[in-house]
């Protein structure tokens, strides 16, 4: 359940004499509002070419994915994911403005862009043309350039319809002849089933991926298409590309010694037995996948290299420097950090969200704005160990996925009882 | 982090809803088993093993997956058996884990008309052709691999009849597998059919045991495993039936010789009722709850009573008995009455007042020597048990009940304690047991011990909500496994998922 947004901005702005982060309101009702109604109209809209268009149980699948579609982006939307922060808001507005009148053909395509805290770094385009981009992702672009192409990019998805195109392909065909023939010997058979099976729904897989990492570069070329109008140095686009190579790579790391500081209060001492960690030195981890799949063939996307190879022929270093708003873009970059610790937060990310905030602390270790995010989600977690439903916020140890730095925090906090935790939450709610 | 373990999920989040349900359900397999592994009473972690695909020529791929602690992927892989042309269904029936190696076990039964049937009459034994792999999990690869039984060259009708025995694993550490080699009943049993072999871990004999009893034609002797750790296997032996003399011992094994160090009649002035028998620190323990005395009966033989209420008016309290392995003598043999049980109002037969007869669920011992058991009272009704009050004692190091603590629960058909493990840090252990809410919804309930407070406290946790409902499995020491389904899975955006908890206790 979340927290009452309202209450926690007036928990802060019960601080706002002293200089604390403020992160961006999404409070915006009306502006929701309307989003969601023109949101609804546009999804009808399509249900309603959907039923002209097709019959029986391709049109009901087809239904399904958007209906299934829409459920998720309206639920995303009435948890106040995206943002309607009008200086955000005016920001993609003068980006887009700027694609679209540097590509007249977009103009009459009623596109808009959105951030949204969701804490993935990427950035998608619904197929409406809506666009929306998590700011999660500007942590690892360096320049309003890069994001400018980001946009161009998920505009070209929708320009050439690839929502469309990805479901009504795929529904087409797992209800055509062949796949029904194949499914109906598989139902038949009385050897081989199995194998049979794997066979075909490697197949399907396999061609879905394949379909999704063509897309991506067809939107690559597009969306590069568009951006070469555009006044910025389109080198900006393969540094985006190699930049998102290292999206998976943490920035920085929490130090062992700092957690004595940040875990010692008035009524709660640090106690070594916080540092104890488990044992996985007896377990040798085999990279096998489960069905031998081929792991290229079951991507999304394309390899950056690959991507930076296809569209490098194309671009030149024009040595531009150009951006619609510097400053806010800088601007941006600065309070990001700050910003996805919130989000973090809001997402119900607690011991993600109370990582990034001590990461934060070591460069501004007695930030109000910080010491306010470590005792909410203290106290959440505090709530959620209670609960038994601490696991949900702080993950088990996999050596195979997480960083040391992110081992050793997520081991530290597993050991804390519901006690310390609840004292450390009290005392840093008194400071 | 929450594990979405179930593969058939794994599948579903790459096909679309459009995809057949058959093809989905065929293309993972058929789940055999998903077990956890344990190390010496630690969990080691978890394996899956599923049935893949039998091809025309009878042969079957199995895959395993096996994971660790912390359900992470360490290594997976395929293991072919081959299947029997008649009716049957080549199924995996165990899994044994020991050092680091799994071992698998694979038989037939005979499948007709959509179901299982007997393939030899009734009381007959149902599986044959019984076959083993090892895997070494460190190395993901399949070290050994065989037919049990050397009569049997080939799986077809006439080595069919040859196959007189089946066989039961049991992990021996630092050392490999003992098997237990057992006959189908009937007929002239005997001795020849309780074998015991050791094997290292590439399945390689070390020693073989039979027991040493000479018997009368038709009478049938009975070889339990009691226990087994690192240095000793503890085997029972008794005689089915068939003979009037009165069988019955203790027998030690030396777990890397099979040597037999000592056969040691047991021996009772009561009836005995054995709740659990153990090895711990060079003793066997036993407890239980002893009878008045039966001629010719040492352990309790309920089917002897025409009611529980009969059988239960025989009851007088719990025992003790305790053998030290090095001198293979008896040096413990304590029975405390009912009565002893401090500020209980109990009868000498184990009825408490108001609440009906004990019924003893577990009974584990301190790192400081003292015990704690756990019972619940009932009330016999006429087709269940109902279940009303969960009382635990702890006891000294000589067994004298020190401390009775009653907890109130709700009345509930059949009995409530589930299991219990150890507290994190070995501060103490937790006894998981169910009871209702007052809305008569079902509630978890963990009890918790401290070793060192010899504190007992009490979190409850519901398990049925407005937008979930929940199950509970045994996960690492001072963990609990929590598999939650959700009701609207559209909203949550998930059908379930799986997470494991600390459980909560304090710092002592």
């Amino acid at each position: 359940m979340r927290l009452p947004f309202i209450a926690f901005v007036f928990f802060l702005y019960s601080f706002s004499y002293s200089q604390t982060y403020k992160p961006f309101d999404t409070v915006s009702v009306e502006n929701r509002k309307v989003f969601l109604n023109e949101y609804e109209i546009r999804h009808k809209q399509k249900l309603k070419e959907v039923k002209k268009a097709f019959s029986g149980k391709i049109r009901e699948q087809i239904e399904k994915a958007y209906i299934s579609q829409f459920e998720d982006i309206s639920r995303a939307t009435k948890y106040k994911e995206l943002y309607f922060d009008a200086n955000m808001q005016s920001y993609l507005q003068n980006i887009l403005l700027e694609i679209t009148l540097s590509n007249p053909i977009l103009q009459n395509q009623n596109i808009r862009v959105y951030f949204s805290r969701n804490t993935n770094p990427n950035a998608f385009s619904i197929g409406d043309g809506t666009v929306v981009v998590n700011t999660e992702l500007l942590r690892y672009i360096d320049d309003e350039a890069e994001l400018s192409f980001v946009i161009c990019h998920e505009i070209a998805h929708f320009i050439l319809n690839h929502r469309d195109s990805s479901i009504q392909e795929y529904v087409i065909k797992q209800n055509g002849d062949e796949v029904k023939k194949a499914e109906k010997d598989i139902k038949k058979s009385k050897f081989n089933k199995q194998s049979k099976s794997e066979k075909l729904a490697q197949a399907t897989i396999y061609s879905k991926k394949y379909r999704s990492r063509t897309q991506e570069f067809q939107a690559d070329s597009l969306g590069l298409a568009y951006f070469k109008k555009m006044k910025y140095n389109n080198i900006a686009s393969i540094k985006l590309l190699k930049n998102l190579s290292e999206t998976d790579i943490e920035l920085d790391s929490l130090p062992q010694k700092s957690y004595p500081k940040y875990f010692t209060t008035k009524n709660q001492k640090f106690l070594k037995e916080w540092l104890v960690s488990e044992d996985y030195s007896k377990y040798n981890y085999s990279k096998e996948q489960f069905f031998k799949w081929n792991v290229d063939s079951l991507k999304t996307h394309p390899d950056c290299e690959q991507r930076i190879a296809r569209i490098k022929p194309e671009v030149t270093d024009n040595k531009k420097n150009y951006s619609i708003d510097k400053a806010f873009f800088d601007e941006l970059k600065k309070r990001i950090a700050f910003e996805q610790v919130f989000n973090y937060y809001y997402m119900e990310e607690y011991g993600q969200s109370l990582y990034e905030t001590l990461k934060l602390r070591e460069k501004a270790s007695n930030d109000k704005f910080l010491i306010q995010m470590t005792t909410l989600n203290l106290e959440a977690l505090a709530k959620a160990k209670k609960e038994l439903k601490y696991n949900n916020y702080i993950p088990l140890i996999n050596p195979k996925e997480q960083t040391k730095s992110q081992q050793y925090f997520f081991n530290f906090m597993s050991n804390l009882t519901l006690t310390e935790i609840q004292n450390l939450a009290d005392d840093y709610k008194s400071i | 982090m929450k594990k979405i373990i179930s593969l058939l999920f794994l599948l579903s989040t790459l096909f679309s809803f459009a995809q057949s349900y058959t093809v989905l359900n065929e293309t993972a397999g058929e789940i055999m088993a998903f077990s956890p592994i344990y190390e010496d009473a630690n969990l080691y972690g978890y394996v899956e093993v599923r049935k893949m695909n039998v091809d025309e020529k009878a042969n079957v791929t199995f895959k395993y997956i096996v994971l660790d602690k912390n359900f992470n992927k360490i290594c997976t892989g395929d293991m072919l058996e081959k299947q029997s042309p008649v009716r049957a269904k080549r199924n995996l029936y165990d899994i044994t884990f020991s050092n680091g190696y799994l071992k698998f076990d694979f038989s037939e039964r005979i499948w007709a008309f959509g179901e299982y049937v007997p393939s030899r009459g009734w009381g007959a034994m149902d599986s044959f052709f019984e076959t083993y792999q090892v895997l070494d999990i460190k190395n993901n690869k399949i070290i050994a691999n065989g037919i049990y039984n050397s009569k049997i060259e080939v799986f077809d009708k006439k080595h069919f009849s040859k196959d007189d025995f089946f066989y039961t694993n049991y992990p021996l550490e630092g050392t490999g597998f003992l098997v237990k080699v057992d006959g189908h009943h009937g007929g002239n049993s005997g001795n020849e059919r309780n074998t015991f072999y050791a094997t290292n871990f590439k399945n390689e004999k070390i020693w073989e045991y039979k027991s040493n009893e000479i018997l009368k034609k038709n009478v049938s002797l009975i070889i339990n495993v009691l226990d087994y750790d690192n240095q000793n296997i503890l085997l029972e032996e008794f005689n089915g039936y068939g003979d009037k003399k009165d069988i019955r011992n203790f027998v030690l094994l030396d777990t890397k010789t099979g040597k037999e160090l000592f056969k040691l009649p047991i021996k009772g002035t009561y009836l005995l009722e054995r709740e659990n028998v153990y090895l711990k620190d060079g003793k066997i323990y036993e407890w239980g709850r002893f009878f008045e005395e039966e001629k010719k009966l040492l352990y309790h033989q309920k089917y002897l009573y025409a009611t529980y209420e009969e059988y239960e008016k025989k009851s007088l309290g719990v025992f003790q008995r305790i053998i030290d392995i090095k001198s293979a003598q008896l040096t413990k043999d304590k029975y405390v009455k009912y009565s002893e049980f401090p500020t209980l109002e109990i009868n000498e037969n184990g009825k408490v007042k108001n609440d009906g007869f004990l019924s003893f669920q577990k009974c584990t011992s301190n790192p400081d020597g003292t015990f704690m058991i756990l019972a619940e009272s009932y009330w016999q009704k006429h087709q269940y048990r109902a279940y009303n009050k969960l009382f635990t004692f702890l006891l000294d190091k000589d067994f004298n009940p020190i401390k009775t603590t009653e907890y109130e629960v709700k009345r509930t058909k059949g009995y409530k304690y589930d299991f219990s493990q150890r507290l994190p840090n070995k501060t103490g252990r937790a006894y998981f047991f169910f009871d209702k809410t007052d809305d008569k919804d079902l509630e978890l309930n963990i009890l918790n011990y401290y070793y060192k407070s010899q504190k007992e406290t009490v979190q409850k946790m519901p398990l049925t909500n407005d937008e979930s409902s929940i199950a509970i499995f045994p996960a690492k020491e001072g963990y609990i496994g929590i598999a939650e389904y959700f009701k609207n899975p559209e909203k949550k955006g998930k059908y379930m998922e799986i997470r494991l908890e600390k459980l909560n206790y304090e710092r002592e």
